[in-house]
């Protein structure tokens, strides 16, 4: 069994049911992002990991031994809130060592264990000051020095870097990465944030209404996503609507058709299908060119600096492009009359 | 300039009609007539009556008596219930939280008379236990807002950190919500007393025969023919309650500097 297997895990609250059987398991040190809108079920997920809340069916294992049945201060969970929770009557080294305390360490342990946590996190000499006299970025290192200090089985990181402003989420997102690797701690990280999912994770579950939708690595679930849900909440997509007809023709539900690129088509039938494509990834010309093509006119141009957005009219839809702004091309202008295709291996046919 | 100057004899004729009367309470009470008149004659004769009147100072002890018994139960209560109501899901929640609170809408006269009935009824006696039980029941809700107002401004993810990193319930409490908790406690206590130590309706209708609080013995000494011990008595409860006041503001003070410098 791995590491952390969650199985068959539900949980309702007044009849609503929140987590629907959801399942995953995941390997000793990795870093597990749920990711997933607001109501998704990821939060739930998390305080039933943590023991707030009890689930109603399912079990959770850590290193091959159930906890369900383990109150929270007996389940040895890491957890930094968003809110960071430090206790704001003590200082960051009485924080810090109330862990330790409840674990019985003696005085010398603990000044030795909250001293290296310190140092880990990069604030040496802030024992004695209080939570409250600390930045948000501070704030958030003594929190996340005190989950790790109790050397738990398991990092529970409840959108941890949300209250941070942009720079100084970023700077943490690697520091947070860095540690995490460092000790080799098994992680769990409940964001809404798919840029930071992306960055930080090993593995990403995407959840929605309660199930996980696909979990996978970032770059797969970018890739390849199951449905157009997931192509949408990671990353941009341009989903064309429609159904696949002899000859790579596609016709789309405004009756507008265009060639799709070279590829059998013969396993799909009659159904309609979604055809996902990132808009980084449709090459534009502006001659005519020999493969099969859809031809747009530029509306509207978004100057990014070293990107441009471009959004397109053709066959009766918005298309997004992107493209570098680098020396061998030229920026297209409002109104110019452009080409565009995509290779077939950058194409997700969807079915919902 | 005028404004202010409007301003400042509003804020002077606030305060007069405030404290003047309070403050000739005070003077008379050093005042050696018999009947409160003038010329003022500086005199401790009504201390040292008071000192002597075994009524007076025996009523007072008893208020005192009630009213910090009423403080204790109304602390201890707000804290158990208020920390039940934040964290949980019952749907009994909605009824005590307004529950708790409704005695402050109904007038003493009608509370009091009704405890009586209810006496009445059960066949009961007066006793002080009673008494004890309609001053929680209008103290209560005072030390409820105070409580729950602290506990509602604290972040209550700060319980679950402390689960999380080994505490159980009681560890918690006591390293955590407690120390938290304790400004809005003693705050909330002294309300409590203060309305209890104050109340005169509720102890006129359910006070034990043969005993009674400093109100009663106030109002009933008013009737009988006022001397000005009770200026002095008054004069030195006054002078307990601002010395209370000071020492616990100043508690207060030090332990939310500790809190939050």
């Amino acid at each position: 069994m791995a590491y952390l297997a969650i199985k068959n895990l539900s949980k309702s609250f007044q009849n609503n049911l929140v987590l629907d059987h959801i399942n995953f398991e995941i390997e000793k040190g990795t870093f597990l992002s749920l990711l997933g809108p607001s109501g998704c079920g990821k939060t739930t997920t998390l305080r039933l990991i943590a023991g707030f809340e009890h689930q109603d069916e399912g079990t959770i294992h850590i290193g091959g031994n159930t906890i369900d049945t383990l109150p929270p201060y007996k389940r040895n969970i890491g957890l930094v809130f968003q809110s960071y929770a430090l206790f704001p009557h003590m200082t960051v080294g009485q924080n810090i060592a109330y862990g330790l305390e409840q674990r019985n360490f003696t005085k010398g342990d603990i000044k030795k264990e909250v001293s290296k946590a310190l140092e880990m996190v990069q604030l040496t000499g802030f024992e004695n000051r209080k939570p409250r006299q600390l930045s948000g970025g501070q704030q958030q290192r003594v929190a996340l020095a005190r989950a790790l200090v109790i050397k738990p089985s398991l990092l529970l990181l409840d959108e941890s870097l949300s209250a941070l402003d942009k720079k100084l989420r970023v700077d943490m997102q690697i520091e947070l990465r860095q540690i995490q690797k460092e000790v080799g701690i098994t992680t769990l990280f409940v964001t809404h944030d798919q840029e930071e999912a992306m960055t930080l994770s090993d593995q990403i579950a995407v959840m929605k209404n309660g199930k996980i939708v696909q979990m996978d690595t970032p770059q797969n679930i970018y890739k390849n996503p199951v449905n157009s849900f997931v192509a949408s909440f990671i990353g941009q997509s341009n989903f064309l609507k429609g159904r696949i007809k002899e000859n790579s023709q596609f016709v789309l539900q405004n009756g507008s058709t265009f060639s799709l690129p070279q590829q059998d088509y013969s396993l799909y039938n009659q159904e309609e299908y979604i055809i996902s494509v990132r808009p980084e990834k449709i090459r534009v010309d502006q001659t005519r060119p020999s493969y099969p093509h859809i031809q747009g006119k530029v509306k509207f141009v978004t100057y990014i600096g070293n990107l441009s957005m471009y959004l397109i009219e053709a066959l009766g839809h918005d298309i997004r492009i992107q493209q570098q702004n680098d020396s061998y091309r030229d920026q297209l202008k409002v109104n110019d009359e452009i080409y565009f295709s995509w290779n077939a291996s950058d194409q997700s046919i969807l079915t919902e | 300039m005028l404004k202010k100057g409007i301003a400042w004899v509003y804020t002077c004729i606030i305060f007069t009609f405030l404290y003047a009367p309070i403050a000739v309470l005070m003077l008379m009470s050093f005042n050696e007539s018999q009947y409160n008149s003038l010329p003022f004659q500086f005199s401790t004769r009504w201390y040292n009556e008071l000192a002597n009147n075994q009524t007076l100072i025996d009523s007072s002890l008893t208020s005192i008596y009630v009213a910090a018994i009423t403080a204790l139960f109304c602390v201890i209560l707000a804290t158990m219930l208020m920390l039940w109501i934040v964290q949980t899901k019952s749907p009994l929640k909605k009824w005590i939280d307004s529950l708790i609170i409704l005695p402050l809408t109904i007038p003493w006269l009608i509370l009091g008379l009704s405890i009586l009935l209810l006496l009445n009824l059960l066949n009961w006696d007066k006793n002080f236990y009673i008494l004890l039980v309609g001053h929680i029941i209008i103290s209560l809700p005072y030390t409820v807002m105070v409580i729950k107002a602290r506990l509602q401004s604290l972040d209550f993810s700060i319980n679950e950190a402390s689960a999380s990193l080994g505490a159980n319930e009681w560890t918690t409490f006591r390293k955590i919500t407690f120390p938290l908790l304790f400004p809005a406690m003693l705050a909330g206590g002294f309300l409590a007393f203060v309305i209890s130590f104050d109340n005169f309706i509720l102890s006129y209708f359910l006070i034990p025969s043969g005993q009674s609080t400093l109100p009663i013995e106030i109002y009933s000494s008013i009737k009988f023919g006022f001397t000005p011990e009770i200026n002095a008595v008054s004069t030195v409860l006054l002078a307990g309650t601002t010395i209370i006041i000071i020492f616990i503001v100043t508690v207060m003070k030090a332990s939310l500097k500790f809190l939050f410098k």
